[in-house]
């Protein structure tokens, strides 16, 4: 294929690109003194294409991505609304950094980059969700696998998600070693190793997540500075935290294998974090297959490259980290040049003097540096310690001198015990600081001097000015006054928060508020208004429906056992397994005649409420089913998925006739603002509840996204959105009348909406923990609401007051049912237990007066 | 003409407030962008150009229809407000001549049997290589390329933005290898001069 009008130049780039695309890394300097001729074509290229890199920016694929990500995924914060907690849990928290990719220095700067780097194949993603992960965007390929910015529904937040490879070889053990060395990275504790959050298996798939880290890759921060090194004493100090780091993994028996800057990750505060600790390669794993040596010759060391595992061991870190710290220095790898070049001088050659590179780099510090390049592993360090002893000499402000050199011993002994209480002082305050932040604090202010509160049963100081450091999760909250037991109210508390908590009395009635808010207290709890207890089904219960008049009820549990109860025989008229897996949600028909059950297992099932027999099955949904919502003519039904879809039925039919949700070809579009919420067309994430409007004209949805959307059942169209949770939608219920729409959130609180305008009319937040499900009585006047703080609250829908708290349920309350008509509340938890209530209307308005 | 004086935010500050202008001059900073990104998800299709072209106008003309509802200041949030426009185009386009294998979205559409578990779900394919293109430099570098001759234009965009080997930018354009090679020297030269030229500054030592 000869052009006439290609030159001999345009030859020799020809082929320079196809050596680039094959894989291979081209020493620049190297290739323009091999040919000579060209020398200024090759430099004007080189340049020109340097800045069209630089310009270009950054790649999908590369880890250096994540700082570039950071600047557009800032939260574009609608001035009318306050921070929007949920949103951006689900894309990176609003970033510190504010270093962008530095323009003006790179494209004036003639100089070019000394290695060309490999372009990958072409990579399809396979999924976007798996399990309780959805999938965003590939941050990195390696060696080892793929990892992906993911977003956990479970939890709401962004975490980095690793995908191993399968092994070449057919090799049995090799997902039990997976397993055995993230257990051990695992237990690894320090600030500068990046945690491991779980391993799992999903969809048959082994992954493991981690926390996704904000910042930029050691690597990144190099290419960022002209001469590709950084100052020395950071060079030396970020070097010895990560040798303390390496030291902990070493004693619990974890050698890293593949350190390299691309894999130390640099966080927003500065702080070293080395990534895919003990998740490398066994070493039982061949590391050369065949023909191709897997990951980068740059930084491997010398038993590495000829695979003598009896060698390979925590010194193959220390030389490791050795190749780092040389790069930090003077800003290139020892070995450069084509891979069985690199791999040939690793084996043979020594490295080049630090010092030939930058002249006036310190003899001592060069030394420490040759000492963890030796080729032989018994001549390096005797452990990481050793390393950051050696180097702590070096990371104080006076630099040593030539004395120093010729009498290390008598020097030190003046030295180090100062610069080694500073290097334990900081990295104990990282620590610390990385130990508190699992925690929280709490001030009590407590007016009223005979009461007596004690916190999780233990007495409490009432001293306003004392912080209390208390651990996140639940914890139960009592106040007393001499003998009587006045309120208990569970609080739970997140890791970072600051909590204010007073306690007093207000027109006689005793009240509890956290920074502000109500949340317990009053109305003074009512354990005695239990009327009866049914037994359940030992297990945990999820989900409670009732018929009309609540003469039955459907009851689901953990384990998917299904029972139905006739309430005012209290009996249990049958039981049937239903699910595997948890029965997540119930509906009964209005005539009685049937009932639906979702479960975690995906599946949708009908049941003969008479006898008890499986009716139908309906499939479609490809992830748990969270909600069910029958029409009133009881011949369609929705159901809502963490699937991210809603699906519509006919009651007769197993396959479903309608989906509201985005097409599955495309991605989920990015929502960076309250604005892009406004225009999503349907939920990007779990839908976990579902109800009809009264007409069945509409079907109104809860996501995990934190709002509602209300879409119109003829033309499936989402018509509106209801925004102003600040956490996952839980439950929803509609009046009677479709004036009002009521929602139970993670964020505590309930929220009654006008449907007309979609605005928000109400809060009710006295709950002191998420709200998990709410239920309107059919006068349209009443809703009582179930939490995780084991409570249930009867509240005035008009005025949003709160008229009863009923106590004693032993566990979150996770399904009420409200019929005053018959004077009864119906409630179960994850206690196990099923407990009808008294409830009476006019108690209720008597109470509010 | 355009003045040179006018910064990217002075320009959005003057969008936003009516002036039809400065929404045009905007929108022209930003055509060779807009052309790159639809290009990039319509590649495959036959009439890839005059798609990408017809999008690129869409946005234009809803950038021209909303811009009142913009709230930003800086470039980077227009660009974000940007993207999530022309994406939405982008779809519309897939969407509406994408054969029937594709279902539509939020309409009701009667189901055969579905799938039981776990389908995947496929998203269109990325290279590793390829561009985020999410800085006002990639702004800068798509609209330069907008003054590139076609052939030269494509044969960069392939290599850099889109993260093609050689001999696949080679089979697309069915062009020798040598060929290639010399489209993207010529396009990355004149590229280098275009911006040592905007760049250089009285003010500053070229």
């Amino acid at each position: 294929m000869s052009d006439p009008g290609a030159t001999s130049f345009d030859s020799l780039l020809a082929k320079l690109m196809c050596a680039i695309d094959a894989g291979e890394t081209i020493d620049v300097e190297a290739f323009i003194h091999e040919h000579p001729e060209f020398t200024h074509e090759l430099r004007e290229y080189f340049a020109a294409e340097a800045l069209v890199e630089s310009l270009a920016g950054p790649k999908l694929g590369s880890l250096r991505d994540i700082s570039e990500l950071d600047n557009d995924l800032r939260l574009h914060e609608p001035p009318q609304d306050a921070v929007w907690t949920q949103l951006s849990r689900m894309r990176n928290p609003a970033s510190v950094s504010t270093t962008t990719s530095t323009t003006t220095s790179k494209c004036t700067s003639e100089t070019v980059p000394t290695i060309h780097g490999a372009q990958t194949e072409p990579i399809d993603e396979e999924f976007l969700s798996l399990g309780r992960y959805t999938i965003r965007r590939l941050l990195g390929e390696g060696a080892m696998g793929k990892v992906y910015l993911a977003y956990d529904n479970e939890l709401c937040r962004s975490i980095a998600l690793k995908v191993p490879k399968l092994p070449t070889r057919n090799d049995a053990g090799w997902e039990d070693r997976c397993r055995r060395e993230a257990q051990a990275a695992a237990a690894l504790r320090s600030p500068h190793i990046c945690p491991v959050y779980d391993i799992a298996r999903i969809d048959g798939r082994v992954v493991i997540t981690m926390p996704y880290i904000e910042g930029e890759s050691l690597a990144q921060r190099l290419d960022r500075f002209d001469n590709r090194r950084i100052p020395v004493a950071d060079a030396v100090l970020i070097i010895c935290k990560l040798a303390k780091a390496l030291q902990i993994a070493h004693q619990q028996g974890i050698v890293h294998r593949d350190l390299k800057p691309s894999n130390v990750m640099i966080d927003t505060e500065g702080e070293p974090i080395i990534l895919d600790f003990g998740l490398a390669r066994d070493s039982r794993n061949v590391d050369v297959d065949e023909n191709t040596l897997v990951g980068s010759p740059l930084y491997m060391s010398p038993e590495q490259v000829t695979g003598d595992t009896r060698l390979i061991g925590p010194a193959t870190d220390i030389y490791g980290l050795g190749i780092v710290l040389f790069e930090l220095l003077t800003g290139r790898t020892p070995f450069v040049g084509k891979t069985l070049d690199v791999l040939t001088q690793i084996l043979n050659s020594e490295p080049v003097a630090p010092s030939t590179i930058v002249p006036g780099l310190d003899a001592g510090l060069e030394a420490i540096c040759v000492r963890m390049l030796a080729r032989s592993p018994s001549d390096r360090f005797d452990d990481m310690q050793d390393v950051a002893n050696h180097l702590a000499a070096f990371t104080s402000t006076t630099a040593p001198t030539r004395a120093a050199r010729m009498h290390p011993r008598r020097f030190r002994r003046f030295r180090l015990p100062v610069t080694m209480l500073v290097i334990v002082a900081l990295s104990l305050i990282s620590w610390l600081v990385w130990i508190r932040s699992l925690q929280a604090t709490m001030q009590l202010n407590v007016q009223d001097p005979s009461l007596q509160v004690t916190f999780d049963e233990r007495p409490v100081s009432r001293r306003a000015d004392r912080p209390h450091r208390v651990r996140s999760g639940k914890h139960r909250l009592v106040v007393r006054r001499g003998e009587q037991e006045l309120s208990s109210t569970i609080i739970i508390v997140n890791a970072g928060d600051d909590l204010h908590l007073k306690i007093e009395f207000e027109r006689g009635q005793l009240v509890i508020s956290q920074d502000g808010k109500p949340i317990g207290g009053s109305p003074v709890v009512l354990a005695e208004k239990e009327l009866k207890r049914l037994a359940g089904t030992g297990q945990a219960l999820h989900s409670l429906s009732a018929s009309p008049s609540s003469s039955q009820i459907l009851v689901g549990d953990g384990e998917g056992a299904l029972q139905c109860w006739d309430v005012d025989k209290s009996e249990l008229l049958w039981q049937t397994p239903a699910h595997h897996g948890t029965i997540e949600c119930t509906v009964i028909s209005s005539d009685g005649s049937f009932g639906l059950s979702g479960g975690s297992d995906h599946q949708i099932s009908q049941w003969k409420m008479a006898t008890g027999k499986l009716v139908r099955q309906y499939v479609g949904h490809t992830n748990l089913v969270a909600d069910l919502a029958l029409s009133s003519q009881n011949d369609t039904f929705c159901s809502a998925s963490y699937d991210c879809s809603i699906r519509r039925w006919s009651v007769d039919e197993s396959n479903s006739v309608g989906l509201l949700a985005y097409e599955l070809d495309s991605s989920i579009p990015d929502v960076r603002s309250l604005d892009d919420l406004k225009s999503l067309e349907a939920h990007i994430t779990w839908v976990r509840a579902v109800a009809y409007m009264p007409n069945d004209r509409a079907i109104v949805s809860g996501g995990n996204e934190a709002l509602l959307a209300v879409w119109d059942a003829d033309s499936n169209m989402m018509r509106q959105r209801l925004i102003g949770h600040r956490g996952p939608v839980l439950d929803v219920a509609v009046s009677p009348d479709g004036m009002s729409i009521v929602s139970a959130s993670y964020d505590t609180t309930l929220r009654v909406w006008d449907a007309e305008s979609g605005q928000s009319r109400l809060a009710l937040t006295e709950h002191s923990a998420p709200v998990l499900t709410v239920d309107i009585d059919d006068s349209g006047q009443w809703a009582a609401s179930g939490s995780a703080d084991e409570t249930v609250r009867v509240w005035q829908l008009a005025s949003g007051r709160c008229a009863q708290v009923y106590a004693g349920h032993t566990g979150a309350v996770t399904g009420v049912e409200l019929d005053l008509a018959h004077g009864r509340l119906i409630s179960v938890g994850e206690d196990g237990t099923i407990r009808i209530w008294s409830c009476d209307s006019a108690d209720l308005e008597a109470s509010l007066h | 003409m355009s003045d040179p004086e006018v910064s990217v935010e002075q320009l959005i500050q003057m969008a936003c407030q009516g002036n039809r202008e400065a929404i045009g001059e905007l929108l022209d900073k930003h055509r060779g962008y807009l052309r790159v990104l639809a290009l990039r998800q319509l590649d495959h299709r036959v009439d890839a150009r005059v798609d990408a072209s017809d999008v690129v106008q869409q946005t234009c003309m809803s950038v021209f229809a909303r811009m009142a509802q913009f709230k930003g200041f800086t470039e980077a949030e227009f660009l974000v407000w940007l993207k999530m426009i022309h994406q939405h185009n982008i779809k519309n386009v897939i969407r509406h001549h994408v054969g029937t294998k594709r279902r539509s979205v939020a309409r009701e559409v009667a189901e055969g049997n579905d799938v039981v578990s776990a389908t995947p779900i496929r998203q269109a394919s990325q290279t590793a290589s390829q561009r985020l293109m999410l800085s006002e430099d990639a702004v800068r570098l798509a609209a330069a390329l907008e003054q590139l001759p076609d052939d030269q234009a494509e044969a960069i965009r392939l290599r850099y933005l889109e993260g093609w080997t050689v001999a696949n930018i080679s089979a697309r354009m069915d062009r020798s290898l040598d060929s290639v090679a010399g489209l993207i020297k010529r396009g990355l030269v004149t590229l280098k001069k275009h911006f040592s030229e905007t760049r250089s500054n009285p003010a500053q030592n070229p």
